[in-house]
């Protein structure tokens, strides 16, 4: 595969979500929404911010990953276009690697001013908030490939959304237990911990390929 | 020969679709695929693209194995699908430049224009996709064919949802490209009449075997 056409695909991909300001306008106002309804029902006062703020965005994150992968492959492939970059030549693992650049860039997009925000919201601090950004910076390439592969699942799967969420919700466990253990280092006081960050870059080199595997039998699987 | 079908066998859901199918397809030849709906028509395109693979049998284009062709694809031939793959939420030009870009076909801005000029587009060039008419979505899907510079197309069920006049310019559109030496494989459900085509019938398999083709005469002329 050249290099140009893997450019050619990330083009495309943006192009596309660029125009569909729906996936990003969904993404923040779900995050957003969702963040201040725990702000109401925590109430003011009582709320440990540093505690709960972490886990209550991880949460909200997944859940928002897996409501706009959708996006990026059932619409392909209700338009024929998932078939027309294959028979195009271009591999199945390509096709999944430029869907997840293009996601990646439309989550933190909106996340690099949503997290501010609702660091606001829950009193917590510039450190902790920065720390966090740089959480999801580097776990959610490892997300985003595993919300991919639950994405054609539920196309294989004939979108049974119950299926797909209990085959694929085991394998966002690691991830979470590093980006939120980074979390609470800091809370009790530890120095900053760069092993988790360390671990979180080795779980995206494990997730790759099995994702891009996986994916493409699934995608052989859908035109079978 | 630019494509050689021989001796294809595929299975499906439990379904024999093809035994032993053999088809060739010379230079500056129209063959043009007949069969009822959920005969295997969109199944032997997908076949022929390397979508699908056969569990006997080889498919060739150009002499090259389908399998083994990888990104030299988008050289060698140019498919429409019956799913016409636009994006609702882009314009005309945009989803023209999209498949542009990963056909990996000369950008030529002129080209584009005249294009989409042949089937009436270019003056609705920035109106979304998802507000036209199935039929305009066809003539989208078509204008990417004056786009094309391959020689081998491939066109399932090009004719569905357009008016009269633009089912001449599509058929003028082939004739022309068969004059200048390029084949064209295409499929319909209803019989349709080109210039110097050919045509296949696909019919039902019957129990086990099946009569893979039969062929009808050659036309001559309208």
């Amino acid at each position: 595969m050249r290099i140009d056409g893997f450019f050619n695909l990330i083009k495309r991909e943006m192009r596309i979500c660029l125009k569909n300001s729906f996936v990003m306008i969904s993404f923040s106002s779900f995050f957003l929404i969702s963040i201040l309804i725990f702000v109401f029902a925590f109430g003011s006062g009582s709320i440990d911010g540093d505690k709960l703020y972490k886990p209550i965005v991880w949460v909200l994150l997944i859940f928002s990953l897996m409501l706009i992968s959708e996006n990026f492959t059932n619409n392909d492939y209700a338009d024929g276009s998932l078939k027309e970059m294959q028979f195009l030549g271009y591999s199945e693992e390509v096709i999944i690697l430029s869907k997840g650049i293009a996601m990646w860039f439309m989550i933190m997009l909106p996340t690099f001013f949503l997290i501010p925000i609702s660091s606001i919201l829950f009193n917590v601090t510039f450190t902790n908030s920065v720390i966090l950004f740089l959480n999801i910076c580097l776990a959610c390439p490892s997300l985003i490939l595993i919300s991919l592969v639950s994405s054609l699942f539920s196309i294989q799967l004939k979108n049974n959304k119950i299926i797909q969420f209990i085959i694929i919700f085991p394998f966002y466990m690691p991830i979470i237990i590093f980006t939120t253990s980074t979390t609470n280092n800091d809370i009790d006081g530890y120095i900053f911990d760069d092993n988790n960050f360390l671990i979180l870059i080795g779980i995206f080199f494990i997730t790759l390929p099995i994702s891009l595997l996986t994916s493409k039998l699934i995608m052989k699987e859908i035109n079978r | 020969m630019v494509l050689e079908i021989i001796s294809v066998f595929f299975y499906r859901n439990k379904r024999l679709i093809f035994d032993n199918f053999n088809l060739k397809l010379k230079n500056s030849q129209i063959m043009i695929l007949i069969g009822s709906n959920g005969i295997g028509k969109t199944t032997l395109f997908e076949l022929i693209v390397g979508i699908l693979e056969p569990q006997k049998g080889i498919i060739k284009i150009n002499n090259q194995l389908i399998q083994k062709m990888f990104e030299k694809k988008r050289k060698n031939f140019t498919y429409l699908p019956h799913k016409d793959g636009l994006k609702d939420n882009l314009t005309i030009i945009e989803n023209i430049e999209n498949w542009n870009y990963l056909s990996a076909s000369k950008y030529d801005f002129v080209k584009l224009k005249s294009s989409l000029d042949y089937f009436d587009l270019f003056k609705i060039k920035d109106e979304n996709v998802g507000n036209l008419s199935q039929g305009q979505r066809k003539k989208v899907s078509l204008s990417k064919l004056i786009l094309s510079n391959n020689l081998l197309w491939l066109l399932d069920e090009p004719f569905n949802g357009l008016d009269s006049d633009s089912i001449i310019k599509t058929k003028r559109i082939l004739e022309n490209h068969r004059k200048n030496g390029g084949s064209v494989l295409l499929s319909s459900h209803i019989d349709v009449k080109i210039k110097s085509s050919r045509k296949i019938v696909l019919n039902k398999l019957r129990q086990k075997r099946r009569r893979d083709i039969c062929e009808i005469n050659s036309w001559e002329e309208l």
